[in-house]
């Protein structure tokens, strides 16, 4: 579903909006510009494993660079400094040098943050974000996205299929059973009843 | 019991009949190829004298001077001019290094347009992807010698013949080879770019070039190692480097001179094969 929302998979029916923007009926260029308002992070990181943290950071702002320059290797001073802020806030910013693929998994999907971050997005999908990592890992990459979602007023949209994780960190949950909605409403009144419909008849956790 | 026993020798007289067809096609094999082994017992005078080349080889052709212009080819028949092996086995080297760089300049470029999850994501797409696909076909389906030979005749005799013809061939694998990289990617790092709002040609600069820049260097030298021994066959059809050599010492039955001239392609290929797939096994 989240990938639908910027079009990475295309949906079979209905509309997704952006504010008054329609997403699913924008071409090339027009959804270029839509998808830089989109940030996402993906469950697997896909940080370019061979590229440097920083140079994975700066390519957040591949969407603002226009023309020929665009497909050169190399980025303006001031999406350096985007880039490099970025980095910073979530406290990574001592390897920027090195390769992605020497860090260890909650040190990536920081960094997918930080590039995230570098786009100055209104909206960040956050795709099971904390799946391929150790519970207290989770935790820490959880607490940034919240801090984001607070400090920066950045929506956050996350799947997630750890309730527990989801309870203590959403302001609004919204529950899908075989592509049907079965809960939408905040995380305090997820009570039996909702675990039964979102779980099936068996209703434990 | 009956139906398995059916069934076994069901299964038996097929594989006969397979073996027994196989059997005829070989048999058939000979005929056409006149293969006689008779050949090889009443011409061994011949291969000893041959062999005898590879116990007294010539020394004097691979006395170094590496300067000696190609204006000597002219005396070969009447003797042995210092540094001409030299001189051939550079040339032969060259020929490679030229050919896999201007191939590879052309074939590079075009992996990307070649590359099934690039380009399938549209008719138009399709449709370049398999033009493209259909001429690197056709080319790698001429072999290099028979390219040697167009450009022998179109142009003329000498090592730049050679070169073209070892650029087509190396079009023709390298991009059939870095083609194949680019498909094998990660596609969740494309995803990722795709997301931020880049464009197509920025997703490949900043997301599939990094992931297959090892592939390329290693094809590279791969595709270097085959040259070489392309280069050396080209000479025999008078595109430039050793086997030009080759040809003229055999013709003149001068089997030292011939067996000095291996010994040196020998020695060329192995250090070349080694350290190519030493350096590849470093990177991959």
């Amino acid at each position: 579903m989240l990938r639908c929302v910027n079009r990475l998979n295309e949906p079979t029916a209905g509309r997704v909006l952006l504010e008054e923007e329609e997403l699913t009926a924008l071409r090339s260029a027009a959804l270029r510009r839509a998808r830089r308002r989109i940030a996402m992070i993906f469950q697997q990181f896909n940080l370019v494993r061979r590229s440097s943290v920083l140079k994975n950071v700066l390519t957040g702002r591949l969407g603002y660079q226009e023309g020929w320059r665009s497909v050169l290797p190399s980025f303006p001073a001031a999406d350096r400094l985007i880039a490099w802020r970025s980095l910073e806030r979530l406290e990574i910013a001592d390897k920027a040098g090195v390769r992605a693929d020497s860090l260890s998994g909650g040190q990536q999907q920081r960094v997918a943050i930080a590039r995230a971050l570098a786009q100055e997005p209104e909206v960040i999908l956050a795709d099971e974000p904390v799946a391929s990592l150790d519970p207290e890992t989770a935790i820490v990459v959880m607490d940034y996205l919240r801090d984001i979602n607070a400090g920066d007023g950045i929506t956050v949209v996350c799947s997630i299929h750890h309730l527990e994780l989801a309870k203590r960190y959403a302001h609004r949950i919204v529950a899908m059973r075989r592509g049907g909605l079965v809960y939408d409403g905040a995380p305090g009144e997820l009570d039996e009843g909702a675990y039964r419909r979102i779980y099936g008849r068996l209703g434990y956790e | 019991m009956a139906e398995v026993d059916r069934r076994v020798r069901l299964e038996r007289s097929r594989n006969l009949l397979i073996v027994g067809f196989l059997l005829v096609l070989v048999y058939l094999s000979a005929g056409q190829t006149e293969f006689n082994p008779g050949l090889l017992v009443t011409k061994s005078p011949q291969m000893l004298r041959i062999l005898g080349g590879f116990l007294h080889p010539n020394f004097a052709i691979i006395l170094p001077k590496f300067l000696a212009g190609s204006s000597e080819h002219a005396n070969l028949r009447y003797g042995y001019p210092e540094g001409l092996l030299g001189h051939f086995a550079l040339q032969t080297l060259m020929t490679a290094l030229l050919g896999t760089f201007i191939g590879s300049l052309v074939a590079i470029p075009v992996s990307f347009i070649a590359a099934r999850n690039l380009m399938r994501r549209g008719p138009l797409g399709s449709a370049i992807y398999f033009a493209v696909r259909a001429l690197m076909s056709i080319i790698r389906s001429i072999p290099t010698l028979f390219w040697g030979i167009l450009f022998v005749t179109a142009i003329s005799v000498g090592a730049f013949a050679g070169v073209l013809a070892v650029s087509i061939f190396s079009f023709g694998l390298m991009s059939k080879l870095f083609s194949e990289a680019i498909e094998a990617i990660d596609w969740g790092q494309v995803e990722a770019l795709t997301a931020t709002g880049a464009n197509p040609v920025q997703v490949v600069v900043h997301g599939v070039f990094p992931q297959v820049t090892p592939y390329l260097v290693a094809h590279l030298l791969y595709t270097f190692e085959v040259n070489v021994h392309s280069a050396l066959i080209l000479g025999a059809i008078g595109a430039g480097g050793l086997g030009f050599l080759f040809i003229q010492y055999s013709e003149q039955l001068d089997y030292p001179s011939e067996a000095m001239l291996l010994y040196v392609a020998i020695v060329m290929t192995l250090v070349i094969d080694y350290s190519s797939a030493a350096i590849r096994r470093r990177i991959i």
